[in-house]
């Protein structure tokens, strides 16, 4: 007995140009959005050469400066010496130390090390000239009291860096304008994009057959059980979350990569009983299609996340970050679905 | 309990498990699971199956 179906029943050729017309207007939206988007960013990078003797430098100081011709939000990165080898025969026998002020005199950003690479937080900077000031420390007491007037605290341990030498050492540093609007907004695109996508993948790959249910009475008791399963187990690792901040057990992950983490495990758990009981794939999509599907985008996500881990993007500030992290666990979702099919369809081969 | 009046009975139409679900409109894992008595079907999926079969629903679900 076949019940009239409620709802918009669209051709299939309509619901393409739809998806696609979406599609179009994204990127355009996004294109638009980035050529309105003006970002500043300057660059001071210079060589050095400091010789060290007797616990004095030459010379003592180098400074710089630069305009800001339009105010908003900026990030400094701060780079000298082989940051990469920390070897000490290979590193210079000095502490370098930076400080950046503002017209007034103002301290806005400042950090010492011997070979540095940093990133700041983002800072709010008004037009006008900032000063950036180079210190080189070649004893413990200068050092000391460097940091006693900057950072309130000596250095725990003395260092053990400073030795009479010549070095030529570059020192750079960039100011970037920052726009963490601009990475919602990012991310938005991103989200309407794929979800577009995902509706494009779904109309290539279902059957326009509306006499054929979508999933028949046993898949949708199957699904129900998968649901309950992927709940739970999302509700323990929430619990588990919970736990470690109210005993103070840190997770090396970004808040927003632990978030990703806990819906990568539950989609796993809910998806590993919907494919063994052949409640994945409703009775109108076209199996092979959605198969390859899935394996490219695993493969894709893959590729991006181990061109994070390559670069470095993957931690920040000792933790996986969700820029890198995401990927990755995407495309072991994705490869772990990819692999439950495979398996299942053996089984189902040896079965007939 | 396995179903083994709903495997002759297909059997004896020489149908596959495929064909059937496609003229019930289940999946043939559906109709496997049945037959192996690992899902009770609903009495709609049971009239059907009995429509497309061609037979009661004492003949092929009644457990004697």
């Amino acid at each position: 007995m076949d019940k009239e179906k409620k709802g918009l029943h669209l051709k299939r050729a309509t619901k393409l140009k739809i998806i696609f017309a979406g599609l179009l207007t994204t990127v355009a939206a996004m294109f638009a959005t980035i050529y309105f988007t003006d970002d500043q960013s300057y660059n001071l990078s210079w060589i050095i050469n400091v010789t060290v003797e007797d616990g004095a430098t030459d010379p003592a100081y180098s400074s710089g400066g630069f305009d800001i011709k339009k105010a908003g939000k900026f990030k400094f990165k701060a780079q000298w010496g082989d940051w990469e080898n920390l070897d000490p025969e290979t590193q210079a026998g000095f502490i370098t130390a930076l400080t950046i002020k503002d017209s007034a005199g103002e301290v806005i950003f400042e950090t010492t090390g011997e070979s540095l690479k940093a990133e700041s937080r983002i800072f709010d900077l008004e037009e006008g000239g900032y000063t950036l000031e180079y210190r080189f420390l070649a004893n413990q007491e200068d050092l000391d009291a460097y940091l006693l007037e900057h950072f309130g605290e000596k250095s725990e341990e003395p260092a053990d860096c400073f030795k009479d030498g010549t070095w030529e050492r570059e020192y750079s540093l960039v100011a970037d304008e920052s726009h963490p609007k601009a990475v919602v907004v990012g991310a938005l695109f991103g989200l309407i994009f794929g979800g577009f996508l995902a509706a494009l993948l779904m109309v290539l790959g279902t059957r326009d057959d509306k006499n054929v249910p979508k999933y028949d009475e046993r898949q949708i008791a199957e699904q129900g059980k998968a649901y309950k399963y992927g709940f739970f187990t999302a509700l323990m690792m929430l619990a588990l979350v919970a736990c470690s901040g109210l005993l103070q057990i840190e997770i090396p992950m970004e808040q927003s990569m632990l978030c990703t983490f806990v819906v990568v495990v539950m989609v796993a758990v809910m998806a590993t009983p919907l494919i063994m009981k052949d409640a994945y794939f409703s009775l109108r999509e076209n199996k092979r299609f959605l198969i390859i599907v899935v394996g490219i985008l695993g493969l894709v996500n893959l590729a991006i996340g181990v061109g994070a881990i390559a670069s470095g993007r993957i931690m920040a500030d000792g933790k996986v970050s969700f820029m890198g992290g995401a990927n990755l666990a995407a495309a072991a979702l994705l490869i772990y679905i990819e692999i439950a099919i495979i398996i299942k369809s053996i089984i189902d081969k040896k079965e007939d | 309990m396995k179903n083994l009046k709903l495997k002759s009975a297909r059997a004896s139409f020489d149908m596959s498990q495929q064909e059937l679900a496609d003229k019930v409109g289940v999946s043939r894992q559906t109709i496997n699971a049945i037959e192996k008595g690992d899902y009770n079907p609903t009495i709609n999926l049971c009239i059907a199956i009995c429509k497309a079969l061609n037979k009661t629903l004492d003949e092929l679900f009644w457990e004697e």
